[in-house]
C-alpha cells in the first residue's frame, strides 16, 4: 500500500532531477527529507553550482511562495524579518514582512553576515516566528530555510558556531555534476528562466498530508532506535572527535531517517534510510579535536559508521 | 514454468512403471511384448500431443482382452490372467487420450499390479517399490487435481516445488506411522493370500527317497532352502541332517516305519545352536546340524534316528532353534536288523562278489568299512551330475562303467556293498555345505547343497557317519562341502535384507507380537544391564558422540533462525562478490543493491518487513525465504 502522497513527492523528484537540476538527485532528495521532516537545509558548496537554482527551483515546484536574502557584513536582523515602517496617511505604524515570511527562504552566503543577524535568523529557524518591535508575528507552513556558504572563503567571514549549525538539519554540498551533464549545461544554457515559469506539482495541503504520514505513518522499530543511538555513543566515544552528536542531533537523524523511507514508500525505517542521511544530518554537528580540525568531518562520521554493526536480526 | 500436464505424464509413466515391473518376469509373452510397446507409443505420442486409441476402441479391446483371459480362468489359474489383464489394461490405459479420469485409472491399475504381483512372490524389493508407489501416487493425485481444473495450467520452479512439498506431507506421515503401527497392530497367523499361493515342493535337490540312476542328469538349482543362524563352523562339518531312509525296496530307498519300540541316546560332543528359517517346502522335515538333539519354537515329532518333521505342513517359511551335537555319539535300540541289511534282489554278480569279498576279508564293522572305502578309491569314480550310469543298472554300471555319478550314487552302493557285508546301514538325505554370509551371521543352503550320505552301525550300536562322495577322486573340487562359494559384499547384503524382509516382516505375526511384548514386559521387571558388560572403549566413545551431537545441536540453536537466514544470505552475496566475508557495516538491502540481483532484492524486502518492523518471522515467511535463497543458490550454480 503506498504512503499518503508518496507518489506526488516522488514525481517532483524526479521532475527536478531528470530535467531542470540534472545530477544534482543527491541535494533534491536531501532537500525533500529536510522539507518533509520540518528541518532546514545547509548547502556548503563553491559559488555557480545551482545552489540558488536548486532552491528556486524546489520553491516553483512546491508552489510554494520564495524569499530570498543575499548576505553581507552590513546586513540587519530587520533586513530579513521587516520592519514597521511610518504611515503618514494613517498616522499609524505599518508592518513590512521580510523576506523570511516566505515558505521557501533562500539565504545565500549566511557566514558573510555578522552574528547577531545570524542568530536572529537562526531564532526565527527554530522558533518559526518573530518578533518585531514586540508583536510576535508567525511564520507560514511549512517554512524550510535553505542557507549556502562558501566553506573555502575565510576573508571578510563569520563561521557559524557548531552551537548553530546544529540548528540546521541537513548540510550537504552540492557538488559538480557529472562531466556529461555538464556538457549538456554548458550547451544549452542556463535554465534560470525556464525555472522561473515551472508550474507547481503539489498543493500545500498535499505537502501537509505527506509530512503527517512522515510523521505518523513510518515505523521506527527499536532496533534502529538502537542503530541511532549506536551512532551517537560512538561518535561520542571516537578518538578524534571532542564533541559527539547531541540529543537534537538523535532526533533530527530519526526524523531524516523516516522521511527517507519516505521516499523509497516503505512504511518502516531500515538501516540504509539511517545511513543514507547519517553522514548529511550528522557531520556537521561534530566537533573534532584541534589536532583533527582539517579532516573532513563527513569522512570521519562515515569510518564511526563502517564500525558498527547493522542490526540484521 | 512447468506444464502440468507434462509432469503429470512423467508421474503416470514412473507410476506405471513401478506397478508392472515386479510383475513383468511373469506376465505371457505377447503382454511382455505389448506392454513397453505401449509405453513408449504413449510417451511419443504425449510428446506430440497426438491420441493413438479412441475411447470406444479402447474399450472393445478391453473387452476382448476381458473375455481372452476370462476362458483360461479356473479356481487353479486364475492369478495369472488376472495379472496378465491388469498389465493390458495398463497397456492400454497407456494409448488412450490423458484425460482426467483416465489417469486416475492408470494410478488405480498400477497400484493393483503392484499389490497382484505379491500374490506370486514377495520379495524385499516389494516393500521399496510400495514406498515409491505410494509416494508418487499422493502426489500425483495432487497434481491431477490441479490439472483437472485447468488442463493447460503452468507452474513456476517455486510454485511447482511448494506444491510438491505439500503434497508430499501426506504420504510422508502416512509412511512414518505405517512403521509404527506395524509392530503393534494385531495380525493373523495365516497370510490373507496363503491359499492361493501352493506350497513350493522342492523339485531338485533334496527329496524323501533315493533311487540312483531315475534322471539322467541332474539340475539342482540356487533356490534358498534355509538360512541357519550359527557360529562359523568348519566347512567339512556342514551336514544338515533332514531325513533318514532305512528301508530298501528294488532300488529305492525309503524312510521305514518309525513305530514300535525304539530308543536313542545321544551322548558328547560339542554342543551348537542354530536358528534355522526354513523357506515354504512340502515334505515337513526340518534341517539342522548333524546330529540335530533337540528343536524348539516349532511343533514337530522327533524320531529316535534325529529325524524331525513339522506336525503340520506349513505353507510359509518357519523359524525354529536347534540344539546339535557335533560329533556327537547316537545310539539306537529297536531297529529290526534285517531292515539295515537288505540288498535288492537283483542284484548284480559283481557288486555282490565285492561285498561277498568284504564281508570274508573284514573281521570286524570298521575293517569291513575301510575295504569299502578302499574298492570304491580303486575304482576311480568321479563325482558328476551329467552323463550318468543306466537307469536299469545304476549300480553296476557307477560302479564298474561309467564310473561317475553323485552323491546318491556313492551313497547307495557304498551301503549296498556293506549291507552285503553285514554292515547294518542307513542313508540320510539333508545338505553338505552352506555359505556363510559374515554380515548376517548366518549360512545360506541351497537346493544345489543337497546331499545323501551314509551311516553304519558299529558293534557296540554306535552309529558313524560315512560319506562315500567324498571318495571321489574329484571330491576336493565338485563336492560341496568342500569348497564353499564366497559371497560377494554386494550378495551378502541383498541376502541379509531378504532375510530379514522373510523374518521380521513376512513372518510377524500374533505369536511374535506376544513375546515381544512379553520380552519387553520381563526386562522392565528385571532390569539386566550390567555395566561390566560393555567394553571398555565403548563408553567414552558413546559419551564422547553423544557430547559432540549435544555441543553441535546447542551451537546450531545458539542461532536464531533470522540468524541463520541472514548468515545464509551473507555466505552466498559473499560468493556472488567474490568475498571471504561480508562486513558486519554492510545491510541486507545494500547488499541486495550492490549484487543487483531481483532474488536478493526479495530477500532483503521480505526479510526487512519483519525484522524493522519489530515483529518474528512467520512460518511461511521463513519457507519463503528459504526458498529464495535455494533459487539464489541454483542461479549461482
Amino acid at each position: 500500500m503506498s504512503l499518503t502522497r508518496h507518489a506526488e513527492i516522488t514525481r517532483i523528484i524526479d521532475t527536478l532531477s531528470g530535467h531542470y537540476l540534472q545530477g544534482k538527485i543527491r541535494a533534491i532528495k536531501l532537500a525533500m527529507i529536510t522539507l518533509l521532516s520540518g528541518g532546514h537545509l545547509l548547502l556548503e558548496d563553491i559559488p555557480g553550482l545551482g545552489k540558488t537554482t536548486l532552491a528556486l527551483a524546489l520553491a516553483k515546484a512546491l508552489g510554494l511562495s520564495f524569499g530570498r536574502v543575499q548576505c553581507t557584513s552590513d546586513l540587519m536582523p530587520s533586513d530579513i524579518t521587516g520592519l514597521s515602517i511610518y504611515d503618514r496617511s494613517s498616522g499609524t505604524f505599518k508592518f513590512v514582512p521580510g523576506p523570511v515570511f516566505n515558505n521557501v527562504v533562500l539565504v545565500d552566503e549566511i557566514n558573510r553576515s555578522m552574528p547577531k543577524t545570524q542568530s536572529a535568523l537562526l531564532e526565527a529557524m527554530e522558533e518559526r516566528r518573530v518578533t518585531v518591535e514586540g508583536v510576535t508575528h508567525g511564520l507560514p507552513d511549512p517554512f524550510l530555510v535553505i542557507a549556502t556558504q562558501n566553506p573555502l572563503e575565510q576573508v571578510g567571514t563569520y563561521p557559524l558556531p557548531e552551537s548553530q549549525l546544529d540548528r540546521f538539519m541537513v548540510t550537504t554540498g552540492v557538488g559538480y555534476p557529472p562531466a556529461e551533464v555538464e556538457k549538456a549545461i554548458i550547451k544549452g544554457g542556463s535554465l534560470r528562466d525556464e525555472i522561473r515559469h515551472i508550474e507547481p506539482l503539489i498543493t500545500l495541503e498535499d505537502i501537509r498530508l505527506a509530512r503527517q504520514a512522515v510523521k505518523n505513518d513510518i515505523l521506527l522499530s527499536d532496533k534502529i532506535v538502537d542503530y541511532i543511538f549506536a551512532i551517537m555513543a560512538a561518535t561520542r566515544n571516537h578518538p578524534l572527535i571532542l564533541s559527539g552528536i547531541s540529543s537534537r542531533g538523535g532526533i533530527s537523524l530519526a526524523e531524516a531517517a523516516k522521511a527517507a523511507a519516505f521516499l523509497e514508500n516503505r512504511h518502516y525505517v531500515i538501516p540504509e534510510d539511517v545511513k543514507l542521511v547519517a553522514g548529511a544530518v550528522g557531520a556537521h554537528r561534530l566537533i573534532l579535536c584541534p589536532e583533527n580540525e582539517t579532516l573532513n568531518k563527513e569522512e570521519v562520521l562515515q569510518s564511526v559508521l563502517k564500525s558498527l554493526p547493522v542490526p540484521l536480526v | 514454468m512447468v506444464k502440468i500436464k507434462r509432469l503429470l505424464d512423467y508421474f503416470t509413466y514412473a507410476i506405471v512403471l513401478l506397478g508392472t515391473l515386479p510383475l513383468y518376469p511373469h506376465l505371457d509373452l505377447p503382454v511382455r511384448l505389448l506392454l513397453p510397446a505401449a509405453l513408449v507409443a504413449g510417451v511419443i505420442a504425449d510428446q506430440r500431443e497426438r491420441t493413438l486409441l479412441k475411447t470406444p476402441a479402447a474399450t472393445l479391446l478391453t473387452l476382448a482382452f476381458f473375455a481372452y483371459y476370462g476362458l483360461t480362468l479356473s479356481l487353479a489359474n486364475f492369478i495369472l490372467p488376472l495379472v496378465n489383464v491388469l498389465a493390458l489394461l495398463l497397456a492400454v490405459r497407456l494409448v488412450t487420450p490423458r484425460t482426467g479420469r483416465n489417469t486416475l485409472q492408470a494410478f488405480v491399475l498400477s497400484l493393483f499390479a503392484l499389490a497382484s504381483s505379491t500374490l506370486i512372490v514377495l520379495s524385499p524389493y516389494f516393500l521399496l517399490f510400495m514406498v515409491l508407489q505410494v509416494l508418487l501416487i499422493t502426489v500425483g493425485l495432487v497434481l491431477l487435481a490441479f490439472f483437472v481444473a485447468d488442463p493447460h495450467l503452468s507452474l513456476s520452479r517455486g510454485q511447482l516445488r511448494r506444491l510438491l512439498s505439500f503434497a508430499l506431507i501426506l504420504p510422508v506421515t502416512s509412511l512414518l506411522l505405517m512403521a509404527l503401527i506395524f509392530p503393534i497392530l494385531p495380525r493373523t497367523q495365516r497370510p490373507v493370500w496363503g491359499f492361493l499361493n501352493p506350497a513350493i515342493a522342492a523339485t531338485a535337490g533334496f527329496s524323501e527317497q533315493v533311487q540312483p540312476g531315475s534322471v539322467a542328469q541332474l539340475n539342482a538349482t540356487k533356490q534358498v532352502v534355509f538360512r541357519a543362524e550359527s557360529e562359523r563352523l568348519p566347512q567339512a562339518e556342514l551336514y544338515w541332517r533332514g531325513i533318514v531312509l532305512d528301508t530298501l525296496r528294488g532300488n529305492t530307498w525309503l524312510r521305514g516305519d518309525e513305530s514300535g519300540g525304539r530308543s536313542s541316546r545321544l551322548e558328547g560332543g560339542q554342543p551348537i545352536r542354530q536358528t534355522i528359517s526354513l523357506e515354504p517346502q512340502s515334505g515337513g522335515y526340518l534341517f539342522a546340524l548333524d546330529r540335530p538333539e533337540s528343536l524348539q519354537g516349532i511343533r514337530h515329532r522327533s524320531s529316535p534316528d534325529l529325524v524331525h518333521h513339522a506336525s503340520q505342513a506349513e505353507r510359509q517359511r518357519v523359524r525354529y532353534d536347534a540344539a546339535s551335537r557335533l560329533g556327537g555319539t547316537l545310539r539306537e535300540n529297536g531297529i529290526p536288523q534285517h531292515t539295515l541289511l537288505t540288498v535288492p534282489a537283483a542284484l548284480p554278480a559283481r557288486v555282490q562278489a565285492v561285498g561277498e569279498r568284504i564281508r570274508q576279508q573284514g573281521r570286524t564293522v570298521e575293517e569291513k568299512i575301510a575295504l569299502t572305502e578302499e574298492f570304491f578309491r580303486q575304482q576311480q569314480l568321479s563325482y558328476a551330475t551329467s552323463d550318468l550310469p543306466d537307469p536299469q543298472n545304476p549300480i553296476e554300471d557307477f560302479l564298474f562303467g561309467k564310473r561317475r555319478g553323485y552323491c546318491e550314487f556313492f551313497a547307495s552302493s557304498f551301503a549296498v556293498i556293506l549291507r552285503q557285508a553285514e554292515v547294518p546301514t542307513r542313508l540320510v538325505g539333508g545338505y553338505l555345505g552352506g555359505d556363510y554370509n559374515a554380515l548376517g551371521g548366518y549360512y545360506l543352503v541351497t537346493e544345489d547343497m543337497a546331499h545323501v550320505w551314509v551311516e553304519a552301525r558299529l558293534e557296540d550300536g554306535r552309529w558313524l557317519r560315512l560319506d562315500p562322495s567324498r571318495l571321489a577322486i574329484n571330491a576336493a573340487t565338485a563336492v560341496r562341502g568342500s569348497n564353499p562359494a564366497h559371497l560377494g559384499l554386494l550378495r551378502q547384503l541383498a541376502d541379509s535384507a531378504s532375510h530379514f524382509w522373510a523374518h521380521s516382516i513376512l513372518n510377524y505375526d500374533l505369536l511374535r507380537q506376544i513375546e515381544i511384548l512379553r520380552s519387553t514386559g520381563e526386562r522392565l521387571q528385571k532390569p539386566t544391564w550390567r555395566p561390566q558388560k560393555i567394553p571398555s572403549g565403548l563408553l567414552p566413545l558413546a559419551l564422547a558422540v553423544a557430547a559432540t551431537i549435544l555441543g553441535l545441536t546447542v551451537w546450531h540453536r545458539r542461532k536464531s533462525r533470522e540468524q541463520r537466514l541472514v548468515a545464509r544470505f551473507q555466505r552466498l552475496a559473499a560468493k556472488q562478490l567474490g568475498l571471504g566475508s561480508i562486513p558486519p557495516h554492510i545491510g541486507l538491502h545494500e547488499l541486495a543493491r550492490r549484487l543487483k540481483d531481483p532474488l536478493a532484492h526479495e530477500f532483503a524486502e521480505r526479510y526487512g518487513q519483519a525484522i524493522y518492523q519489530d515483529r518474528q518471522l512467520s512460518r511461511a515467511e521463513i519457507q519463503e525465504l528459504n526458498d529464495l535463497l535455494r533459487r539464489m543458490r541454483r542461479q549461482q550454480g
